[in-house]
């Protein structure tokens, strides 16, 4: 029977607030978090178990919960999951139950229960396997999940922070604050990080006075000094999820936990600290008994926390279990407060005389060498039974003890998980029955209860050494700079007796509640033969829960050692991996959704093409017309009459996005002639050329133009797509290879728009441009390239086509480029100029079979799969690749290579179907790369790559996309003008 | 029928203005201006130091920027990039030919390759953090310090002429996007 005392707690009794629980409204308190609100109405049931659907309560007071999982709010709002232990309440706060049907009193999952033995670790890999797995996967999955996610897209906002300093504390109670304030004062930059909503740790639940002062007048002065310090980020709600090289920490900061509409829901911190400070406690273990999972059964630490930082009795009559001296503090504050407590059991055979003495006066009976074997009462705790243990630790005499709470301390497993995850090593200790960090000091330092301390003075003290190592090493040398606080506590033993007994049925007995792992499952894993703790835990499932076992991985090892007769040393711990805990995909993806996914960069002329209608393609980054849809018009059928319109008449084009790399130096044609298959040397001024680029591996990498403007001044182009990462290719050979060429490499794609003509009326338009280049085909022939004046500004000219049309590409600054656009568009009125977009441009060059690489090319083309092979064999001198190029596998004839395919039927030819030998239905001979219906042609065509194509044109083969089979015939990949006599005109 | 196209009309990469969140922050698209990149060959602590560009010393640290106007950054161990307000591209092309002399050197005019946005106020290194790994604090990127490095992905050059004040020379394709998302971090800040 939960209830409110009437005095005490760090809660706010003068503002009241009400949250929602399922269909009930409850009173609680500012500073209550959602468990001590449940707690004091004397909810003790708050979920049901994984696959046992037993009822559960709430077990701990904070991070490590294992039970206390609910659903917060609803609809696209709807959190799964959040540990009831750390969300404190506002107003109006939605909590519901999960993993219950139809409800949290009676659920139908409890008949797992009732047939427990039918369902042991690994059931499902031994039980499902006729007709096969797939048959209940689904059904598997579905009752395996414990709550449902957001059916909606999460309207929230998240971000991410970088943030450096030279000391990142972890842990915001007494050990983290005092080595913060030291640090601080010292003149270290520091990041405190405190998971929970409040600063304090263990003060918070505890009753010691600080310099005879109540603790909240150090916790006021120090955090007061903290917030006030410009060197010191005091975040609390965050949580240090992951510590990774270099000082790299993961921090995930709840901004949302006291006002759910906040700007920012949740901040990633991406901390880079010089030195690294861990406070981050411990955290206490559970003691194993039969039924040991009822409602009412919580850790004596939590009983602790409820009363003195909460005002919550769990209890009327509680009775305490323990194998350590923590639990006689609990017992201590929970008879302050008036809560009757009749017992407290201690597994071992001595009793700390001095904290047994005090009990006693109190009226409660302290019994050595006593276990509990056994608890009982449906949904909720009604009795336990214990046993009192012999000289050989065989249960002598029992007797049951009515009570409404229990608490149990099975000792405290240091929370050494981040500390892990440096790479830092472990010892365990016999004495506390726990692993410890192995060097206080490295890789991390360690301060307080993560480092062995039990007390508070311990923990002080530690927290002064271990600040004082930082800001030395830093470089500070200076003395202590804060007096500690004083502290009134009694001494504490730190020896840890059994946290089980072997009497009772095992498959009664809990280690992992929140996966419903039982002794009886390690027994049998241990049978089975799974004795390594990594196979264990696999096999068990122990420890891989939403609380990645923060209460059950101790245990488990240490039952595997006694099972197997090992020391835990020799077992081991399972690895503490990132994150500690669970982190929202969404805090991970920070701004980088929706329109903020990518950087999108816009052409010079954008706004022209959004005032055309066009159709927006993202393409390398680009935010691209695909075609100009006419109203009513798909934009299939705009790209077919744009292409249309730019074989009869001109289409105009923007290019802007074409990768433009001037390369300039004495040494620039040396250095371009090593990077392309084709000849640079002999290229003369004025003069452009296809070039085919490759990498040392002989794989063709990127495509596009050079073009000399000077004996010593090149400009070449790239796919839109390569144009950062062939630049970067370029850079990398100058510097790393070749330093001692005189050569330069300048990218200036955005420096220039590319306006794009091309049709066999380009040069008629051109006509009513002003320029002072010449035009005329003989002056001006394809593949050329001029410097001049266009419309008044500067110009390069080139005369190229990638439609097979006539084609100019005008290149003027970018600021002209959607002048350019405009007045091209307004001229070309008189000869039917369209604007075409991306899509309508690469059916263009699909029917002229030019290579769009990328696209027809993967990572093992070379340029001979694609034709080009006589060309890179005809180079004398060296290039990138070339040595490549004479590989014995480059030389077979059963490569993948490009060819042409034309069909009839256009609903098997697209992109991605695969080829077959006509005739058979197996394996696969190659696929087609890029396809279209022609215009030019008014039939289906492709660009393929098949197995010893080349050798097969003329061949019927069988094409096969998705379940639907058809044909093609092999043929050259120019199907449109392969003379290109229409370039040349 | 359009009369012969004599002469096109300029348009900016960018509406010039800003946005202001009270004292905290304020957010700017700067005026176009001119950006000239130089790349030596060589480029000796000796050679720099003798170098004069319109009268005026490159700055000897990568990573530092000096001057008013023009601002000469120095964004890589071979590379400087002028930045005016003042002077047109040809004038300052001339005035970098000239300071190079007969040395090995490419010039390169990148005026509509870039935008430049400006972040003023307390606020504006915490609005960089959320988009840039470097460290911001006076001590780490003082009032000398430019550099390259990525903000919200986007490559950036970062120059502090102020304790408050960065400007964010980015390429004009992508500027618009990046003051969007600069808005939409301000409108984040507690």
């Amino acid at each position: 029977m939960g209830y409110r005392l009437e005095h005490g707690g760090h809660i706010n009794r003068s503002q009241p607030i009400a949250i929602r629980w399922n269909r009930r409204t409850l009173p609680a308190f500012a500073g209550d978090t959602i468990a001590s609100a449940l707690l004091a109405n004397d909810i003790h049931i708050v979920g049901r178990g994984l696959k046992f659907h037993r009822p559960r309560g709430i077990l701990c007071a904070g991070v490590e919960e294992s039970n206390g999982l609910v659903t917060l709010g609803r609809g696209a709002e709807l959190e799964p999951s959040a540990r009831a232990t750390m969300i404190p309440v506002r107003e109006g706060l939605e909590v519901r139950t999960q993993n219950a049907w139809p409800g949290l009193r009676f659920d139908l999952g409890r008949a797992f229960d009732y047939t427990a033995p039918l369902w042991p670790a690994g059931f499902y890999n031994k039980t499902f396997k006729w007709p096969s797995w797939h048959f209940y996967e689904g059904w598997i999955r579905r009752a395996a999940g414990i709550a449902q996610p957001p059916r909606l897209p999460d309207p929230a906002r998240y971000e991410a922070v970088n943030a450096q300093c030279d000391l990142l504390v972890v842990g915001g109670g007494p050990a983290g604050l005092q080595a913060a304030q030291i640090a601080a004062r010292a003149g270290l930059s520091v990041i405190l990080a405190e998971q929970d909503f409040e600063c304090g740790g263990q003060l918070l639940g505890g009753s010691t006075l600080l310099n005879d002062a109540p603790v909240v007048v150090w916790l006021a002065s120090v955090i007061g000094e903290l917030a006030a310090s410009r060197n010191v980020t005091l975040l609390t709600g965050t949580t240090a999820f992951g510590l990774y090289d270099h000082g790299h920490a993961g921090l995930l900061q709840r901004l949302d936990l006291h006002n759910a509409t906040r700007a920012i829901r949740q901040r990633y911190w991406r901390v880079q600290a010089k030195q690294t400070l861990l406070a981050t406690g411990a955290i206490e273990q559970p003691l194993v008994f039969e039924h040991n999972d009822l409602p009412g059964i919580l850790l004596a630490g939590a009983v602790r926390q409820y009363a003195n930082r909460y005002a919550v009795a769990v209890g009327r009559r509680v009775m305490l279990a323990t194998n350590n001296d923590s639990a006689y503090l609990a017992a201590l504050d929970l008879t302050t407060a008036g809560i009757e407590v009749p017992l407290l059991i201690d597994s071992r055979p001595e009793v700390p005389q001095q904290l047994a003495e005090a009990l006693r006066a109190r009226d409660v009976q302290v019994s050595a060498g006593t276990v509990v074997l056994k608890a009982s009462g449906g949904r909720a705790l009604r009795r336990v039974r214990i046993g009192t243990l012999d000289a050989n630790g065989a249960v002598d005499r029992t007797r049951d003890i009515d009570c409404d709470a229990l608490g149990m301390s099975g000792g405290w497993a240091p929370a050494v998980h981040l500390y892990s995850q440096a790479r830092g090593t472990l010892r365990y200790d016999d004495t506390r029955r726990a692993f410890l960090p192995r060097d206080r000091e490295a890789p991390l330092l360690c301060a307080g209860a993560v480092a062995g301390s039990t007390t508070l003075g311990a923990s002080f003290a530690d927290a002064a050494q271990a600040a004082t190592r930082a800001f030395e090493r830093a470089g500070l040398p200076q003395e202590a700079l804060v007096r500690l606080p004083s502290v009134d506590e009694p001494a504490l033993s730190a020896t840890v007796g059994e946290f089980r007994t072997t009497a009772g049925r095992s498959r009664r007995q809990w280690l992992d509640f929140q996966h419903d792992v039982t002794i009886a499952d390690v027994e049998l894993a241990l049978r089975e033969g799974f004795t390594h703790i990594e196979l264990l835990k696999r096999y068990t499932t122990a420890g891989m829960a939403v609380d990645q076992g923060k209460t059950s991985n101790l245990n488990t090892l240490l039952t595997v050692a006694e099972l197997t007769g090992r020391n835990p040393a020799d077992v081991g711990t399972t690895t503490h991996r990132p994150p500690y805990t669970p982190v929202t995909l969404g805090a991970l993806a920070g701004r980088q959704t929706g329109p903020r996914y990518a950087p999108r960069r816009l052409l010079p002329a954008h706004a022209e093409h959004e005032s055309l209608g066009a159709h927006w393609w993202e393409a390398g980054g680009w935010m691209r017309p695909a075609c100009y849809p006419r109203a009513g018009e798909t934009t299939q059928r705009a790209v077919q009459r744009e292409a249309a319109a730019v074989r009869a008449g001109v289409g105009l084009f923007d290019a802007s996005p074409l990768g433009k790399i001037e390369v300039t130096g004495a040494d620039a044609a040396r250095f371009l002639d090593r990077f392309y298959i084709n000849n640079v040397l002999s290229l003369e001024t004025g003069r452009v050329r296809y070039g085919l680029m490759q990498n040392e591996s002989g794989v063709i990498i990127d495509d596009g133009t050079i073009a000399r403007l000077g004996a010593e001044r090149f400009v070449i182009t790239t796919t839109s797509g390569g144009a950062t990462r062939i630049a970067h290719w370029l850079e990398e050979w100058r510097q790393c290879e070749w330093p001692k060429l005189k050569v330069f490499v300048t990218p200036v794609t955005s420096q220039w728009a590319t306006i794009s003509l091309a049709g066999p009326r380009a040069r008629d338009l051109l006509a009513k441009v002003e320029t002072d280049i010449a035009l005329d085909a003989a002056a001006f022939p394809h593949m050329s390239v001029r410097e001049g004046r266009l419309a008044g500004v500067a110009t390069r000219f080139y005369r190229v086509s990638f439609s097979g049309e006539l084609g100019y590409e005008i290149n003027v600054a970018a600021r002209y480029g959607a002048a350019l656009w405009r007045e091209l568009l307004a001229a070309g009125a008189g000869f039917g100029i369209v604007p075409y977009g991306i899509e309508t441009l690469l059916l263009l060059r699909l029917e002229k079979g030019y290579l769009h690489v990328g696209v027809d090319t993967d990572g093992t083309t070379a340029p001979a799969d694609t034709g080009w092979g006589e060309v890179a064999a005809r180079k004398k001198t060296d290039f990138i690749g070339k040595r490549s190029l004479r590989r014995a596998d480059n030389l077979r004839a059963d490569r993948l290579q490009l060819v042409g395919l034309a069909a009839d039927d256009v609903t098997v030819l697209v992109a991605g179907a695969h080829l077959r030998l006509a005739g058979t239905t197996e394996g696969s001979d190659g696929w087609v790369t890029s396809a279209g219906v022609s215009p030019a042609l008014g039939r289906p065509i492709a660009l393929a790559m098949l197995r010893g194509g080349r050798a097969r044109l003329g061949e019927t083969i069988a094409v096969h996309d998705l379940g639907r089979s058809g044909t093609a015939t092999v043929v050259t990949p120019a199907f449109y003008d392969p003379e290109g006599k229409r370039l040349h005109d | 029928m359009t009369d012969r196209i004599a002469s096109l009309v300029p348009q900016s990469a960018m509406p010039a203005g800003g946005r202001v969140y009270g004292d905290a922050l304020s957010l700017a698209v700067l005026p176009a201006r001119t950006v000239i990149a130089l790349r030596l060959a060589t480029h000796t602590p000796k050679i720099v130091s003798a170098m004069r560009i319109a009268g005026r010393s490159l700055p000897e640290t990568p990573n530092t920027w000096s001057g008013d106007d023009p601002v000469i950054c120095r964004t890589a161990p071979d590379t400087w990039l002028l930045l005016s307000s003042l002077h047109e591209a040809a004038e300052l092309l001339d005035a970098a030919r000239t300071g190079c002399g007969r040395k090995a050197c490419a010039i390169t005019d990148l005026s509509d390759a870039h935008v430049t946005l400006a972040l003023d106020g307390p606020r504006a290194a915490d609005l960089l953090a959320r988009g840039c790994g470097l460290d911001f604090a006076a001590t780490a990127f003082g009032l000398q310090a430019c550099t390259r490095t990525r903000l919200a992905q986007v490559p950036v050059i970062l120059r502090r002429p102020t304790n408050e004040r960065f400007e964010c020379v980015v390429d004009r394709s992508v500027g618009q996007w990046l003051f969007d998302w600069m808005q939409d971090a301000a409108a984040g800040l507690d």
